[in-house]
């Protein structure tokens, strides 16, 4: 299974390669946004001491880890965006006649170009800061592991319910709801502490972005206790079954009413 | 093979009004209207024979095969097949069945052709000699191989569906839903496609529960016919008996000289001379084809006859039209 899911990857790398401007281009800029992204911090912390006793490099930590989420959940599972589109060209049904996990057919259909480039300015920018922060160390190592397979986890749970919506409320195939939900999830580039507690609680358990990025950056920092570890990976996990058990029941849905 | 009792769909339609007013007003509250896609229907399809179901555009064909398939549960009614209800057997039965919709694809869009084979091949566990064995029969009897290393988004449609037929024989399906298989294509293609279902049917014995618009397809693969108009079934039989239980003139043609009159022993008929050519349209429920025969050759010395077949085109349309349902 995993093999084939690779393969198919693999194959659609091969076709992306195929255009070789388009490819470039969608690299490159990926690469850009990201950057411009980083460029906020330098400009506030130019101006700042620091925000809410954070340091400029710990936020640059935190986005480091949302990018390689962000990266790898895009070349990994686009097919989770594209949902929607084949709920409404039908595509779905054949998905359903296979006897294959719908799931699975849908996360390992089509590839996002841009997470490549994404994934890498995370990939790069994630070591270097942890050194800056004299983190790289073991331990630091292994906890950044940890949280980059929990972030991406979480990442696609997040993406998948979103996606979910297209099961309930019909819309041509297009729909802003989880579009709105990765802007929102966008706030936790920064230390939590700023928020209000409303914002914490939306940006911890309603969109939990904040397990991604800031709550990982909070436990290598010493700002949150270690066991918080096991908060992360449970987080992680109550959501992939219940993104997983949302996706069953819109199929469950889809099957009774029809489209 | 297929076991339908009673089966009944419903759907609830969002009813919209129009409008700029009807539009504020959907913002707050929908209405809903039920329709009926599928009503009562009963019927079911032999081991590995070949089942048409026609039916105009909404008549419910693609909701029926939805059903079977399992992926759309039914209002009411219940559905079995191969002895089972389909959205209880799961994976197994999905490993048994093939599938394809004539407006979609199957095939993965961006990947050349063959790689989508291979992904058949792994998602369904085939057996490399299994998988080797209908992969060469396929692709030598649809002529797949220069379309193999393409992907299927830059195949011709044509293309496209044999590319979609082939596929779907990889894993050696007992029983096969076709939703228009040959919808938009050119004649060749068409030809192409209906020989290797006839062939495949014949040959491996795979059930063909096909829906089509295009009734030389249903003519030339099926045996039998089920007829659907507005989600009920109006006929279950043979196909040839459905031509004759809704034909009710048939029409010979006699090239020769008149003799007698012809007239006064076939009063209902119609008839109409072009030089040396008589065409005889004669009511079936009145005269039986011996006493036209009869007549004509009483009539005529005969040089050559022609008795015409009635077009199952022109059956369907009445169908539809409400006639000779009585």
């Amino acid at each position: 299974m995993i093999r084939i899911f690779l393969e198919m990857k693999a194959q659609y790398i091969k076709t992306e390669m195929e255009y070789s401007a388009n490819f470039w281009m969608m690299l490159f800029s990926g690469v850009l946004t990201r950057l411009v992204s980083m460029a906020a911090p330098f400009v506030i912390y130019s101006n700042l001491p620091d925000i809410a006793g954070w340091k400029r490099d710990e936020i640059y930590l935190i986005l480091s880890f949302l990018f390689i989420a962000e990266g790898l959940c895009s070349v990994l599972f686009e097919g989770i965006w594209q949902m929607p589109a084949m709920v409404f060209d039908g595509k779905f049904d054949c998905i359903l006649s296979r006897p294959v996990s719908p799931l699975f057919q849908v996360i390992s259909y089509g590839m996002g170009l841009q997470g490549i480039s994404v994934f890498l300015v995370g990939a790069v920018s994630l070591p270097v800061f942890l050194k800056r922060l004299d983190l790289f160390h073991p331990l630091g190592v292994v906890l950044s592991l940890f949280f980059v397979l929990c972030g991406t986890l979480l990442c696609m749970s997040i993406y998948l319910m979103g996606n979910c919506v297209v099961f309930w409320f019909d819309a041509g195939g297009r729909t802003t709801i989880p579009y709105t939900v990765s802007q929102v999830g966008q706030y936790a580039r920064y230390p939590l502490e700023i928020y209000p507690n409303i914002m914490r609680f939306l940006l911890l358990f309603l969109v939990p972005y904040g397990f991604i990025c800031v709550v990982p950056v909070e436990i290598l920092r010493g700002s949150a206790a270690w066991t918080e570890c096991f908060g992360v990976a449970g987080v992680s996990a109550v959501f992939f079954l219940v993104a997983r058990a949302v996706f069953y029941r819109g199929i469950r849905h889809y099957e009774s009413v029809g489209m | 093979m297929i076991n339908a009792q009673n089966l009944r769909k419903v759907y609830k339609i969002n009813v919209k009004k129009s409008g700029l007013k009807g539009a504020l007003g959907n913002l707050f509250h929908s209405e809903w209207m039920e329709k009926v896609a599928v009503g009562d229907l009963s019927f079911q399809m032999k081991e590995g024979s070949a089942l048409a179901c026609i039916g105009e555009n909404g008549a419910g064909k693609s909701t029926l095969i939805k059903m079977m398939i399992g992926i759309l549960t039914p209002t009411a009614g219940q559905i079995r097949v191969f002895g089972k209800d389909p959205r209880k057997a799961g994976h197994g039965y999905l490993r048994r069945i093939g599938v394809v919709f004539g407006q979609k694809t199957n095939l993965w869009t961006d990947i050349p052709v063959i790689e989508s084979y291979q992904a058949v091949k792994t998602l369904y566990k085939l057996e490399e000699k299994v998988f080797r064995r209908n992969y060469d029969r396929v692709v030598e009897l649809l002529s797949l191989q220069p379309l193999l290393s393409v992907p299927a988004r830059k195949l011709s449609l044509g293309q496209r569906m044999r590319a979609d037929i082939g596929m779907v024989f990889l894993h050696s399906p007992e029983l096969l839903f076709l939703d228009e298989p040959t919808i938009g294509l050119d004649i060749n293609v068409k030809h192409t496609i209906r020989t290797f279902l006839r062939q495949m049917n014949q040959e491996t014995g795979t059930g063909i529960f096909l829906t089509s618009h295009d009734l030389d397809d249903i003519d030339e693969i099926c045996d039998d016919a089920i007829v659907l108009s507005g989600g009920r079934l109006i006929y279950d039989g043979g196909l040839e008996q459905l031509k004759h239980r809704f034909v009710q003139d048939k029409m010979i043609q006699v090239v020769g000289k008149q003799e007698g009159d012809i007239h006064s022993r076939l009063p209902l008929a119609k008839i109409g001379a072009e030089g040396r050519v008589t065409k005889i349209v004669y009511p079936v429920r009145e005269y039986s084809s011996a006493e036209v025969l009869a007549a004509v050759s009483a009539c005529f010395a005969i040089e050559d006859i022609t008795i015409e077949e009635p077009d199952i085109d022109e059956v369907v349309s009445r169908i539809f039209a409400g006639e000779g349902t009585a």
